[in-house]
């Protein structure tokens, strides 16, 4: 039956579709996840709940900065709801395999360690503000835009996260 | 630490590689998610699409209905009976009215066949699909 064959190759275009968001984004999500939570599990948790709900959303967005302010702002919902039901992270967030390099690599990891240390103890909102800001490198319009407040609020959040940081590295002594 | 040392180290933090077992993961967890989903979400869709067909059947099949009935036939009102002739005086005029015959109505020209169209949206905006019947 055409009609039917129509379905087919209707839901197979979406599929190929989608299997390109995921191929492109995962790698952003698991990032921002991860610098969010503080682990790896609980990211690779939140990236696939986030294609899950893609699938189910579709793909339907005026354009690819619509997508991608949906994707982050989702991942970012979930970071903060998974938040505030985790016990605040106390050991030493994972990183990546520490390469036996030159002293000064040594360092600048140990360095990375302690700020993401100080960065899990940051409320969950604020944390998701700097991600977004200052490793993501988005726009403060943009991060205002993808957690639903103001402009001046997020500058206050990353104002108030930046002096906090500062202090909880000043009393580990880096 | 100073605050511009700080954002250095989250400037390099953007430029981190993803562990690839973890990018694996992920993807592998969705596809399975998906594809274990996706036998309901085709039976779904196969379910509204003859769903649809059907009522697009009957809608087509009803007006044809009322095409076939029968034309709507004129009424023939019988002619007044004319009142039993008395006799009349003599010297008055003998005038008979003819009798009024109604002309039988024609039936009327059945309405042009519509044409039925049934747009169905799917999850990608640039897919619509179109069902039209005569």
């Amino acid at each position: 039956m055409q009609a039917t064959a129509l379905m087919f190759e209707i839901s197979r275009v979406a599929e190929d579709a989608f299997g390109r968001v995921v191929r492109e984004r995962e790698a952003q999500l698991l990032r921002v996840a991860y610098r969010i939570l503080g682990n790896w599990a609980d990211a690779e948790d939140v990236a696939q709940e986030v294609f899950l709900r893609l699938h189910r959303h579709g793909l339907g967005f005026a354009h690819e900065a619509s997508l991608s302010s949906w994707l982050y702002r989702v991942t970012v919902n979930l970071c903060v709801d998974r938040s505030r039901r985790v016990r605040p992270v106390n050991e030493l967030p994972e990183l990546r395999e520490a390469r036996p390099s030159a002293e000064a690599d040594l360092l600048r990891d140990e360095q990375k360690r302690r700020l993401m240390l100080a960065l899990a103890k940051l409320p969950p909102k604020e944390r998701a503000a700097v991600v977004l800001r200052e490793i993501e490198g988005l726009s403060t319009a943009e991060v205002a835009e993808i957690l639903g407040s103001t402009e001046v609020t997020v500058r206050t959040q990353i104002h108030r996260a930046m002096t906090r940081l500062r202090e909880l590295l000043k009393k580990e002594g880096a | 630490m100073r605050e511009d040392e700080i954002r250095d180290l989250f400037r390099e933090m953007r430029d981190e590689p993803v562990p690839l077992e973890s990018l694996v993961r992920v993807r592998m967890r969705v596809e399975d998610r998906i594809l274990r989903r996706a036998p309901w979400k085709f039976a779904a869709m196969i379910g509204a699409f003859a769903a649809l067909a059907i009522a697009a059947f009957v809608m087509q099949v009803r007006p044809a209905a009322r095409k076939t009935a029968s034309p709507p036939v004129a009424m023939h009102q019988p002619a007044p009976t004319p009142p039993p002739e008395e006799a009349l005086p003599d010297g008055l005029p003998l005038t008979i009215r003819p009798a009024i015959v109604r002309k039988a109505l024609k039936p009327r020209p059945a309405p042009p066949a519509q044409s039925i169209s049934i747009r169905i949206e799917t999850p990608d905006p640039d897919v619509v699909i179109l069902l039209v019947g005569e």
